[in-house]
C-alpha cells in the first residue's frame, strides 16, 4: 500500500512538472466555460496579480455626476463568528468578485481583438456588472438619476489606477 | 477508532447533507440577487446560452427563471434533509442535476472550489450506493481521496513555484484584500513579513504533504486537524464558509483509507 502511495506521488509530481505555465491548458469555448464544474481547478490563490475592485458613483437630478464620490461595490462587510457557517452576504460578495474577473477577461480579450466598446456592452459580464451596480444603489435606497462605474487597481505606490471607466448611464 | 466503509459513507453523507442544507438556506436568503431586478437576473445571463439550439435555450430559460429556480432551491433544501436520513440513489441524482443548474445559473460556478467538491462528493455517494457490491464503495472512496488530496497537493504545488508565495508577499496581499473591512488585529499580525513568510511556508508544506496522510492513520489525524483549522481561519478571514463544511465532509474518507 505504502509503495503505491509513493509511486502515485512521484507520478503526480512528474506530470505536474510537465505542465507549462502558459495559457495552453486554459479551456476556451462557451460549453466548457458553462460546464467548468466538471473540470475542477484546484489552483487556489495561485497568481499574485494586482487586486482589482469596482467602484460606482451616482447622482440625483440636482447634482453633477462628476462631483459625486466613487463608492466601493460591493461594500466591505464586517466579520462575525456566525459567518463561519452561514455567510450569505459574504457569498454574494465572492460571486461579485467572480463577475468582476469575468469582465476584466472580456475587456482584455476585446482589446486584444481590437473590438469596439459596443461589443463589450453586449457581453454577459458587462450586463451583470451593470445589474450589480443598480442592485447595490437600490439597496442603499438612494434616488439615483444617473450612474457610472469603473474598475480600478492599486499601483506600487498604493495610488488608485483606473483600468476602465464606463459611460454615464441613466438609472431605470 | 477504526472506521468501517459503511460508517465512513454515513459520516460523509451526514456532513454533506448539512452543507447543502446551509447552502440552500443561503440561496433562499439571497434570492433578491437572482430575481428579475437582481444581479443575476435571467435576462442578463440568457446570452450565455445563445449558442444552444432554440428549444434547449427555451427549456433552460424556463428552468432558470426566478419563479422556477427558487422552487428548485426549496426542493434542494428538502432533499438535503432526505439525504441526511437515507442514501437514496434517486435523491442523489436529483441533487446532482440541481448542482448543475446552480452552476449554469451563476455562469459556471457560484462558489468555485466548493461547488466542484460538492459535485465530486455527490458522484462518490452515487457510485457507493448504486450497487450492493462493496467494491463500488471502495472505488468511490479512492476516487474521493484522489480528488481531495489532489486539491490540496495542487494548491501547494502552484504556490511553491511562485516566489511571492514563498516569501509571504502573496499571503499578505490576499489577507489584506478580502471582502471584509480590514481588522486591526489581522492587519497588525500580517504587517510582519517574517510572520507572513513562516505562515506561507507552513501552509505550502501542509498542502504538499497532504497525500502522505494515507501512509499512517495518526499522521492523517494530524493533517486533518490542521486542515479543519486551516478552513476555519479561511472562513473567518476570507469568507470561505462553504469550503469549510464541504472539505470536512470528505475527511472521513481520508481517515478510512489511512487506516487500511
Amino acid at each position: 500500500m505504502q509503495i503505491y502511495v509513493i509511486l502515485i506521488l512521484v507520478i503526480m509530481i512528474g506530470l505536474l512538472s510537465l505542465i507549462p505555465d502558459n495559457k495552453q491548458f486554459q479551456f476556451s469555448g462557451k460549453i466548457i466555460f458553462l460546464f467548468r464544474i466538471f473540470f475542477p481547478s484546484w489552483k487556489f490563490f495561485d497568481v499574485s496579480t494586482d487586486m482589482y475592485y469596482i467602484k460606482y458613483r451616482s447622482n440625483n437630478i440636482i447634482e453633477k455626476i462628476e462631483q459625486c464620490e466613487w463608492i466601493l461595490c460591493p461594500p466591505k462587510l464586517e466579520r462575525n463568528l456566525l459567518q463561519l457557517l452561514f455567510n450569505p452576504q459574504g457569498n454574494i460578495a465572492l460571486a461579485c468578485d467572480t463577475i468582476q474577473n469575468h469582465l476584466l477577461t472580456d475587456i482584455y480579450d476585446l482589446q486584444d481583438d481590437n473590438k469596439s466598446f459596443s461589443e463589450l456592452e453586449e457581453t454577459t459580464s458587462y450586463k451583470i456588472i451593470k445589474n450589480m451596480i443598480t442592485f447595490f444603489i437600490s439597496i442603499k435606497n438612494e434616488t439615483s438619476f444617473q450612474y457610472q462605474f469603473k474598475i480600478a487597481t492599486l499601483d506600487h505606490e498604493n495610488e488608485e489606477d483606473d483600468i476602465f471607466i464606463s459611460p454615464i448611464y441613466l438609472s431605470e | 477508532m477504526n472506521l468501517t466503509i459503511d460508517f465512513t459513507f454515513e459520516l460523509i453523507r451526514y456532513i454533506f447533507s448539512v452543507a447543502i442544507f446551509i447552502q440552500s438556506i443561503e440561496f433562499i436568503y439571497i434570492r433578491n440577487t437572482f430575481k428579475d431586478n437582481g444581479i443575476w437576473q435571467i435576462n442578463g445571463i440568457k446570452s450565455d446560452f445563445a449558442f444552444l439550439p432554440d428549444f434547449i435555450q427555451n427549456i433552460l430559460l424556463h428552468i432558470l427563471k426566478y419563479q422556477t429556480f427558487i422552487n428548485i432551491i426549496y426542493l434542494r433544501l428538502v432533499l438535503s434533509i432526505v439525504l441526511f436520513f437515507t442514501p437514496n440513489v434517486f435523491v442523489i441524482i436529483v441533487l446532482f442535476f440541481i448542482s448543475l443548474l446552480i452552476a449554469l445559473r451563476w455562469r459556471g460556478t457560484f462558489n468555485g472550489g466548493s461547488d466542484y467538491m460538492g459535485l465530486i462528493i455527490l458522484i462518490s455517494l452515487l457510485i457507493a450506493n448504486i450497487s450492493k457490491n462493496p467494491n463500488y464503495k471502495l472505488a468511490s472512496i479512492y476516487y474521493l481521496c484522489f480528488q481531495v488530496s489532489s486539491s490540496y497537493f495542487l494548491a501547494g504545488f502552484v504556490k511553491i513555484k511562485n516566489k511571492d508565495w514563498r516569501n509571504g508577499t502573496s499571503l499578505k496581499k490576499f489577507i489584506s484584500n478580502t471582502i471584509y473591512s480590514n481588522n486591526k488585529k489581522i492587519v497588525t499580525f500580517t504587517s510582519n513579513n517574517n510572520v507572513n513568510m513562516i505562515l506561507s511556508i507552513v501552509i505550502i508544506l501542509w498542502e504538499l504533504s497532504f497525500p502522505l496522510a494515507f501512509l499512517d492513520s495518526k499522521f492523517a489525524v494530524f493533517i486533518l486537524c490542521f486542515g479543519f483549522i486551516f478552513h476555519l481561519i479561511n472562513a473567518y478571514i476570507l469568507g470561505l464558509n462553504r469550503f469549510l463544511i464541504i472539505w470536512v465532509a470528505t475527511y472521513p474518507a481520508i481517515l478510512f483509507l489511512s487506516q487500511k
